[in-house]
């Protein structure tokens, strides 16, 4: 699974994806996005990560993998 | 598709750029991205030997996107580097010459920098190609008290946002 893909139907919803999971937002007034970070910066052993992140009225899914959390928190990898 | 994202470290007047995303990054007494054991940091008989500044910066070479917001750097909270080694951290817009650290002052232990509280290098939102955001500038500080070697490695990471 590499980076996430966040596309918008003809409805206007968002929709993630990372070639197994779909997220879907359902909200017009929510947001999603991809929070990307590289690892490990300088130590020769970098790797990327990415999250996708689906907000609605300031809860969060936050989805990798098989992992998926649902907070308020901003949380980072 | 996503943004293609590298770590930039910049070194000289000019400056010269060095991909350093999956790459080392060595602190020493000599402004260059060179990882090698010249200019090495010196324990100290007395006070503190500061290294020469690390200037990185995130640059988009390629990719599709729309913007990039948030861009931050952080650690892990630990620091491995060993007894009597300190590692700063501090954000600066405007590149300038790396020189050799003279104290701490305008830095903050990188240390303190986490996930859940990270140095922010810029709002955004960015959007095409070239570097972005502040540039990430870094300095080590090695006491009396410190070990000879070559210290473990450290987490640095720096994380954006991207839609």
């Amino acid at each position: 699974m590499g980076a996430h893909e966040i596309t918008t139907d003809a409805d206007g919803f968002r929709h993630g994806s990372d070639g197994e999971i779909t997220v879907s937002l359902m909200e017009a007034d929510g947001r999603m996005f991809k929070r990307r970070a590289i690892k490990g910066v300088g130590s020769g052993k970098a790797e990327e990560v990415c999250w996708l992140v689906a907000e609605v009225d300031g809860v969060r899914v936050y989805q990798q993998g098989m992992n998926i959390v649902v907070t308020r928190k901003d949380l980072n990898p | 598709m996503a943004a293609t994202v590298q770590i930039l470290e910049k070194n000289g007047a000019g400056p010269t750029t060095t991909d350093k995303t999956s790459g080392n990054i060595r602190f020493k007494n000599a402004d260059n991205a060179t990882v090698d054991t010249g200019n090495p940091m010196v324990k100290p008989g007395a006070g503190t030997d500061y290294s020469f500044e690390k200037w990185l910066r995130i640059n988009v070479s390629g990719g599709t996107y729309t913007e990039i917001t948030n861009v931050k750097a952080y650690m892990d909270g630990g620091n491995g580097l060993g007894t009597g080694v300190t590692l700063y951290a501090k954000a600066v817009a405007s590149y300038a010459t790396p020189a050799e650290a003279t104290g701490v002052a305008g830095y903050t232990d990188a240390f303190t920098y986490t996930s859940g509280s990270p140095l922010t290098l810029g709002a955004g939102p960015f959007t095409s190609t070239g570097e972005k955001g502040d540039h990430l500038v870094m300095m080590l500080a090695v006491g009396t008290t410190a070990s000879g070697g070559i210290t473990p490695s450290e987490t640095l990471t720096i994380g954006w946002d991207e839609i």
